[in-house]
């Protein structure tokens, strides 16, 4: 039996029940869910979901179902059907070295900007961000931590300088470091 | 010599603990090559356990060498019956696993380690070492009592990484 792959994304006011109204209409429908990630940030809740229907179940029927229980909830829920080939094509095939960027220092606009603009401009891939605000009496700072994928013909001490260069122009501290994993 | 297949998750076997080594037969000395010819068929691979190719006995290799960075090191170890016997300090890395393929974590583990072992000849043998040996070490001896390093991490979310980059 073929699947077909979906990934689903709902965004709505964080409250109790989210969770278990999206997922039993997948259970209903006979889905499985692949993978999942589910945040909140300001009160608001975001789920992707990663799953597979059975045959049968076509993109409108699973579509409609979850936004009719979605509705009430007020979850806005975004469907779109992905095949097997895009899914391992999303892994980064190109030779390439994990590198962790730390960037900190006074909140203003611009920061995640210039710095991300720099990496597209190298062609390189971003695998996480994550960001915080810690507002300390009348400070505030900006944390920022990247994982980054350098590819091989990109030198990273060289990516390394022109990051420190554009921190410096932002005011704010920019730190690059090898990843290392432990491959047991 | 040949090399062995490594079982990953969610194989019930990886969860048991393995036997000590009482008697290193002829078996167990033909185990040891073919053990330590799989762990070097995986680029980059530091350590690997009896009970992750389906030989639940406490039988470990490491060699820390190969690692993608210069580390201090002793070289290839295979170690029957390791045993921590002190271990201070404390320090958290990234760590992959062979049976645990599409995921690594942040693993916090004695930063320094004493133990006692066979060596595969049956001589008893004492080692002190530190930082990413000592981590491949326990990381290893895990695998005897069952545990992954899921099993060690306090966090899905702040702890453990799906892999972009696979060996």
């Amino acid at each position: 039996m073929s699947k077909t792959f979906f990934a689903m994304t709902a965004v709505g006011k964080d409250r109790p029940g989210i969770v278990a109204a999206v997922t039993r209409v997948l259970f209903e429908l006979g889905c499985n869910i692949e993978d999942s990630s589910h945040t909140i940030l300001g009160g608001e809740f975001a789920i992707i979901l990663l799953l597979t229907a059975p045959d049968g179940v076509t993109r409108d029927r699973l579509e409609t179902s979850l936004r009719e229980a979605g509705s009430p909830l007020g979850l806005t829920v975004n469907l779109c059907a992905i095949s097997e080939t895009e899914l391992t094509r999303t892994k980064d095939n190109r030779h390439t070295l994990p590198f962790l960027i730390s960037v900190y220092g006074s909140d203003h606009p611009g920061i995640v900007y210039r710095i991300t603009r720099h990496l597209a401009e190298k062609d390189v891939n971003i695998t996480d961000m994550n960001t915080k605000v810690i507002r300390k009496n009348e400070t505030t700072t900006y944390v920022m931590m990247l994982e980054i994928e350098i590819p091989s013909e990109v030198n990273p001490s060289h990516l390394t300088l022109e990051l420190e260069a554009i921190g410096k122009d932002l005011g704010v501290q920019v730190g690059v470091r090898p990843m290392e994993v432990a491959e047991l | 010599m040949a090399t062995l297949e490594v079982l990953t998750l969610p194989d019930p076997r990886l969860k048991l603990v393995s036997t000590p080594i009482t008697d290193i037969t002829a078996e167990i000395d033909r185990f040891v090559q073919d053990f330590t010819e799989t762990m070097q068929s995986f680029r980059g691979c530091v350590g690997l356990a009896a009970p992750q190719v389906d030989f639940p006995f406490r039988i470990v290799a490491v060699d820390v060498s190969v690692g993608r960075k210069p580390h201090p090191n002793h070289g290839l170890m295979v170690m029957l019956n390791p045993v921590v016997t002190a271990c201070e300090g404390s320090e958290s890395m990234r760590e992959g696993c062979l049976s645990v393929p599409d995921f690594t974590g942040n693993v916090r583990r004695p930063t320094n380690i004493s133990l006692t072992y066979l060596d595969p000849t049956g001589k008893e043998c004492h080692l002190d070492t530190e930082g990413f040996e000592a981590r491949a070490i326990l990381h290893e001896i895990d695998h005897l009592d069952g545990l992954l390093f899921l099993d060690r991490v306090s966090s899905l979310k702040d702890d453990v990484f799906r892999r972009k980059n696979y060996l």
